[in-house]
C-alpha cells in the first residue's frame, strides 16, 4: 500500500474535472457516473502511483450510479477525496462505506442545491439584471455573467475543500445541526417574495371587461373593484392554479399548452 | 435584415458552448440563459442592444425555470438564440418574440431527451475500459464522444433554423393583426405564472406562501424594484431566521 498524501494541486485538479465536465455525459442510467470517476481521476494517480489494479479498483468503485446539484454537491466530492487518502493511507474503508455516503449525501444536497442555485440565487440575479436591461443598460447581462460566475464558483470550491478538509464531520455538521435547515428556510422565504415580486411585475394581467351603468357611468372590474381590494389578484390566482396542478404531477409541457389555450380563449374574448 | 451563414453558424456554435462543458458548469447558469444569449446573438448581429432587451423579454417566460429530476418546460437557451435571432431578423417586438421562442424551446427539448438517451452507451463503453485498465480512456470517454454528440445534435438545427426561419416567420407575420397580436400578447403574460409555479413547486410551503402574497403587492401596489424586494427579504428572512432558532424554541410550520 503507498502512503501517499495528497497536495492542494492535486485536489483542485480533480475540482476542476468536475466543475467544467460534471455534466458532459450526463445520461438517463447512471447520470453522473462517467463524471465522478473522471474527477477521481487525478486522485487515484496520485495515491496509487505504481499500483495499476488499486487504481482500476478505486476507478471502478466511482462509476456507480451518481447524480447531484453539480455545484453544492461539490462537498460530495471533497468528502470522498479525503476518504480516499485515508484508504490509501491504510485504514480499512470498504467499496460500500464509499457508496454508503456517496448515495446518502447525493439526495439531500441535490435538494439543498437545487433550491439554492436554481431556486433563489439564478431567479434573484435574473430578475435585478432584467430589471437593469428593461431601461435600456447593457450592463444587465454583464452583471448577471460575471456575477453568476463569482456567486458559483465560490461555493463549488468551498464546498469541495471543505468537504476535503473536514471529512465526513462536515457534512454531518452541515447537515445535522439544524444549520442547513435554516439556510434552506431562510432561503426559500426570500425567493419567495422574490417570486411574488417577479408575478408582480411580469404577469401584467388585467381584467379589461367593462359594464356599462347607464347614463354615461362605466364600472370596470379592474380599476373599480379589483385595484382597490388587491391589486394584483389575477397574476395571484393564475400563479396558485398553475402550482396547484404542477404539484398534482401534471407535466410542465402539458401545463404551458393549457396555458396557451386559455390565453388564446380569454384574449379572443376580451377577458383580459 | 439579411442574416449571412457565417452569423447563423456562430449563433448555433454559442448555442451548443451554452450547453457544453467548456465555459464550466456555471455556462448552464449565465451563457444558457436567454438574457445573456440575447446579448451574445445581438453583437453577432450587430444589434447588441436590441439583442439583449428581446433576450430580457423571452427570458421573463424562464425566469424561475427549473431543471430537476427530468421535468423541465423546455430549453431556455434555444428560445434565447433562436427566438432572438428571429426576432431581429425579422423586426419583430418583444411580445411576438415572447411568442415564437416559447413553442422553438418546446420543440428543443427532444434534442436534450435524445442526447441523454444515447449518452447512456458511452457509460458501458467506460466501464469496458476500465475493465481493461485503460484508465485514461474515463476521461476521453466523458468528454469527447458526448461533445461530439451534442455539437451535431445543437450546432446544426440551431443554425439550420436561425438561417431559413425569418423566411417562414415573414410569411407569419402577414398574418399578424392587432387582435392576433393582442392574444400573443396576453399569452406572453401567463407563461411567466409557469416558471414561478414550478419554482414555488421546490421552494413554496405554508411557512413561505405568505410571503409570495408580501412580494407580489411590494412589486404592483408599492411599485418597488426588484432590488428592493430583494433586500426586504433578507431583512425578513434574517430576523425571522434569528428568532426562531434563539434557544431551543423552533416553532414553525
Amino acid at each position: 500500500m503507498d502512503g501517499n498524501k495528497l497536495t492542494r494541486a492535486d485536489v483542485r485538479k480533480s475540482w476542476l474535472n468536475w466543475f467544467m465536465f460534471a455534466q458532459s455525459n450526463y445520461n438517463y442510467e447512471r447520470l453522473q457516473a462517467v463524471a465522478f470517476a473522471h474527477s477521481m481521476l487525478p486522485i487515484m494517480k496520485k495515491l496509487y502511483p505504481q499500483d495499476k489494479e488499486e487504481q482500476k479498483q478505486g476507478i471502478t468503485r466511482h462509476m456507480s450510479f451518481f447524480n447531484t446539484e453539480p455545484i453544492c454537491g461539490s462537498v460530495i466530492h471533497g468528502v470522498t477525496v479525503a476518504m480516499e487518502e485515508e484508504r490509501a493511507n491504510g485504514q480499512p474503508i470498504t467499496d460500500e462505506a464509499f457508496n454508503g455516503i456517496k448515495t446518502g449525501l447525493m439526495g439531500p444536497l441535490a435538494g439543498v442545491g437545487d433550491t439554492l442555485t436554481q431556486g433563489v440565487i439564478t431567479p434573484i440575479m435574473l430578475a435585478i439584471c432584467i430589471g437593469i436591461t428593461n431601461n435600456n443598460n447593457i450592463a444587465g447581462p454583464i452583471i448577471f455573467l460575471l456575477a453568476q460566475f463569482v456567486i458559483m464558483t465560490g461555493i463549488s470550491y468551498n464546498m469541495w475543500f471543505n468537504g476535503y478538509k473536514y471529512g465526513r464531520k462536515a457534512v454531518e455538521e452541515i447537515m445535522s445541526g439544524g444549520k442547513v435547515n435554516r439556510v434552506i428556510e431562510a432561503a426559500s422565504l426570500l425567493g419567495t417574495m422574490v417570486m411574488g415580486g417577479l408575478v408582480g411585475r411580469f404577469i401584467p394581467l388585467q381584467f379589461y371587461l367593462n359594464f356599462e351603468l347607464g347614463g354615461g357611468a362605466a364600472f370596470s372590474l379592474q380599476h373599480d373593484l379589483l385595484d382597490k381590494l388587491m391589486p394584483g389578484l389575477i397574476p395571484l390566482v393564475l400563479t396558485l392554479v398553475v402550482l396547484h396542478y404542477v404539484r398534482k404531477g401534471v407535466s410542465p409541457i402539458k401545463m404551458m399548452g393549457a396555458l396557451i389555450l386559455f390565453g388564446i380563449i380569454t384574449g379572443c374574448l376580451g377577458i383580459f | 435584415m439579411e442574416m449571412t451563414l457565417l452569423q447563423a453558424a456562430l449563433i448555433g456554435l454559442f448555442y451548443y458552448l451554452s450547453w457544453s462543458p467548456w465555459l464550466t458548469y456555471v455556462g448552464f447558469f449565465t451563457f444558457n440563459r436567454p438574457l445573456l444569449a440575447g446579448l451574445v446573438t445581438g453583437i453577432i448581429l450587430g444589434q447588441p442592444m436590441e439583442g439583449a432587451l428581446i433576450g430580457a423579454g423571452i427570458n421573463v417566460i424562464y425566469l424561475g425555470f427549473i431543471s430537476a429530476g427530468g421535468a423541465q418546460m423546455g430549453d431556455p437557451s434555444f428560445a434565447g438564440y433562436v427566438g432572438t435571432a428571429l426576432a431581429i431578423a425579422s423586426n419583430l417586438d418583444v411580445g411576438t418574440a415572447m411568442a415564437i421562442s416559447v413553442p422553438l424551446g418546446t420543440i428543443a427539448t427532444v434534442l436534450w431527451i435524445a442526447k441523454m438517451t444515447v449518452n447512456s452507451f458511452f457509460v458501458h463503453w467506460a466501464d469496458r475500459e476500465v475493465e481493461k485498465g485503460n484508465l485514461n480512456m474515463v476521461a476521453f470517454i466523458n468528454i469527447v464522444p458526448p461533445q461530439i454528440l451534442l455539437f451535431v445534435m445543437s450546432f446544426i438545427p440551431a443554425t439550420l433554423v436561425v438561417y431559413y426561419g425569418p423566411t417562414a416567420v415573414n410569411g407569419m407575420l402577414s398574418l399578424l393583426t392587432p387582435n392576433i397580436l393582442h392574444v400573443f400578447n396576453v399569452i406572453g403574460a401567463m407563461l411567466p405564472a409557469l416558471g414561478i409555479a414550478m419554482n414555488l413547486k421546490l421552494i413554496g410551503n405554508s411557512f413561505t406562501m405568505p410571503f409570495f402574497v408580501l412580494g407580489i403587492l411590494c412589486s404592483v401596489y408599492f411599485q418597488m424594484d426588484i432590488i428592493i424586494i430583494s433586500i426586504i427579504g433578507i431583512v425578513i428572512a434574517l430576523t425571522i431566521s434569528a428568532v426562531n432558532y434563539r434557544g431551543d424554541k423552533g416553532g414553525n410550520a
